[in-house]
């Protein structure tokens, strides 16, 4: 389901964030409302499927109910409630590390593969999906990298990898999914 | 530097993907609403277990108070009847008798019209006021004179029953340990034309301790987000911790003595090495979160960029300030006392910090000292404790004494996990009668 990118006023927003802060139930709903369709895409690409990320999002939200009172309107709330999220994301790979490792070895998740031709119609959630068939170490990377803008020296921190292995397994994600939309991209030029 | 290159892959993805948006299960609302439904049940269940602990210290206070006023008043009857005061009717002069001496002591039978005061007396002494009837004057105590009155105190005594009018004696009972209790002290004063005798017993003691403990901690996880408390478990060893203070007593019964005073005690744990996240502190400043296993620090920001970085082993260390109210039973055996007690704390938090440096970077980052948050202004817990003296003077002794603390409330808050700290502790004190 596509949605239109809904904007919120800064004034109802800080009325929202005040409700929430005084756990009204209506307050925490309409910011969740709001925030859902826009955090549930980031969650997206971290995750392997919905479920896993419909889980990092309800962390989120939960972690973000209950911290609210550490927001201080410095930078936007988007952006807040976006690292929340991150680290959220973060905290389920960490848990994951060893299942992660495994499946990174396997043969089978290194190879993306499309399903149709299709660069014109390409959805985004077509895209999200190529991302997720990624393995878990080099998805996190990939997302890290290329939607967050961090610098592998961060990366190797926040994962607990060395630079190099960052930067591998950038590469190595970036190749799977050049090659996976290789079509698309031909027919693209 | 490292400079970020996004090629063209990239770009597809972020252009393709920036204003993406879409919507996801209401199962996933229904799910943050009851896990803020629990948080609000457990706050619910915080403050009622707050309140039970608030009602229970103040119960437990209540009793104590009825305790020591009801025995105080019983102990005074007790004791101050083992000798009263007799006032000659016709000859104004004042004879003192001793009511049981001994053990062979055959009361002699009074006069009629030998009257007890009640409990009300002046000066708490019970007073044999003998009117100028005749057959009164001339009953006379068994032990006349002031040799009579100096006879120890000992092995028996009668009960005074001031409803009757009468000095009724019972059956002799033993009063071994009282010489302990009383400490064999007699004094004797004069006022106006009576004597009295005073028993002075030593219900007051002091006793300052030191003591070497160990701690621990419980935890209970609030959340089914994940097993935070277990990481906790591994990541954090607590180190020797110990407290000190002093405690006042109050002998209640030859058995019973009720303690309170104030203690000192500081714990610390040591973290190992982890990650710290880039959070808006309550200052608003981005800084790196460290979270420890009692609260949170906010350790120094070197760089606006990323979301995280290394922190080297982490100490934290908290301070309190409590008072107990302790009830102890005891007992004597030579030159030694045993006692068991047990009781409630009430701990008011006076310091909290976390030591941590960052890791990495080009430079070698300083070692930060900063402030713990998340931590419960006062706590409650309950105090066991054993503790042996050994009489050196007459009025001092030696103790050895170990303790087991353990929190009623949890010292943090806001948290996924409550953290029950446990300590036992070893300690060695002096203590002084009076």
């Amino acid at each position: 389901m596509f949605l239109k990118r809904k904007t919120i006023p800064e004034n109802d927003l800080e009325i929202l964030i005040k409700g929430c802060l005084t756990g009204e139930r209506s307050s925490q709903q309409a910011l969740y409302n709001v925030y859902s369709p826009k955090m549930l895409p980031l969650c997206l690409r971290y995750a392997e499927n919905q479920e896993e990320a419909e889980e990092i999002l309800q962390d989120g939200f939960l972690q973000m109910f209950r911290y609210i009172n550490q927001y201080k309107q410095i930078g936007t709330f988007e952006a807040w409630l976006r690292r929340i999220m991150i680290n959220c994301a973060l905290m389920q790979y960490r848990s994951k590390s060893k299942i992660s490792r495994v499946i990174s070895l396997s043969k089978d998740h290194d190879h993306v593969t499309t399903t149709g031709d299709f660069l014109d119609h390409i959805t985004e959630k077509e895209l999200i999906g190529l991302i997720q068939k990624l393995s878990p170490a080099y998805r996190m990377v990939f997302n890290l990298y290329v939607f967050e803008g961090l610098k592998h020296r961060e990366i190797a921190h926040l994962l607990n990898i060395t630079e190099g292995t960052s930067k591998s397994n950038l590469s190595d994600a970036r190749a799977i999914l050049r090659k996976a939309l290789t079509p698309q991209l031909k027919a693209a030029k | 530097m490292e400079e970020h290159r996004p090629d063209h892959l990239d770009k597809l993805f972020t252009d393709s993907l920036r204003s993406f948006e879409d919507r996801p299960a209401k199962e996933v609302w229904e799910k943050i609403e009851q896990e803020l439904d629990g948080d609000k049940r457990r706050v619910r269940f915080l403050i009622f277990r707050h309140i039970k602990v608030v009602a229970a210290c103040l119960l437990a206070l209540s009793l104590a108070l009825g305790i020591l006023l009801h025995v105080g008043r019983k102990t005074d009857l007790a004791h101050n009847s083992e000798v009263f005061h007799h006032k000659s009717g016709n000859t104004g002069a004042s004879t003192i008798a001793t009511v049981t001496p001994s053990s062979t002591f055959t009361p002699p039978s009074p006069p009629a019209g030998i009257h007890l005061p009640h409990s009300s007396t002046p000066d708490k002494y019970f007073t044999v006021t003998v009117p100028s009837a005749p057959n009164a004057a001339e009953w006379r105590p068994p032990h006349d004179g002031l040799s009579a009155l100096l006879q120890p105190l000992q092995r028996t005594t009668s009960r005074i029953q001031p409803t009757t009018s009468r000095i009724q004696p019972t059956t002799p009972r033993a009063i071994e340990g009282i010489p302990q209790l009383l400490n064999g002290h007699v004094d004797k004063y004069s006022k106006g034309n009576a004597i009295h005798l005073v028993t002075r017993l030593h219900r007051w003691s002091i006793n300052g301790y030191f003591s070497h403990e160990l701690a621990g901690y419980n935890l209970s996880d609030h959340d089914s987000i994940g097993a935070g408390h277990k990481e906790f478990d591994k990541k954090e060893t607590s180190l020797v911790s110990a407290s000190a203070g002093i405690l006042v007593g109050y002998q209640l019964t030859k058995k019973w003595l009720l303690q309170t005073g104030l203690l000192y005690s500081w714990s610390s744990s040591l973290g190992e090495p982890s990650t710290a996240y880039a959070v808006t502190d309550n200052n608003g400043n981005t800084k790196y979160l460290l979270n420890t296993i009692a609260g949170y620090g906010y350790l120094p920001s070197t760089s606006l960029a990323g979301d995280s970085v290394k922190t080297d082993q982490s100490s934290s260390r908290l301070h309190y300030i409590s008072i107990p109210i302790i009830a102890s039973y005891t007992f004597h055996k030579r030159q030694f006392t045993f006692l068991a007690g047990a009781g409630l704390m009430g701990n008011f938090l006076t310091g909290a910090t976390v030591r941590s440096r960052i890791e990495g970077g080009s430079a070698p980052q300083p070692e930060s000292i900063v402030t713990l948050y998340g931590l419960r202004k006062i706590t409650y817990g309950l105090l066991f404790k054993t503790e042996v003296q050994y009489a050196i003077l007459p009025d001092w002794s030696l103790n050895l004494i170990a303790t087991s603390k353990n929190a009623l409330t949890a010292i943090n808050t806001n948290s996924h996990y409550s953290t029950y700290p446990y300590y036992m502790g070893v300690g060695l004190g002096i203590k002084h009668t009076f």
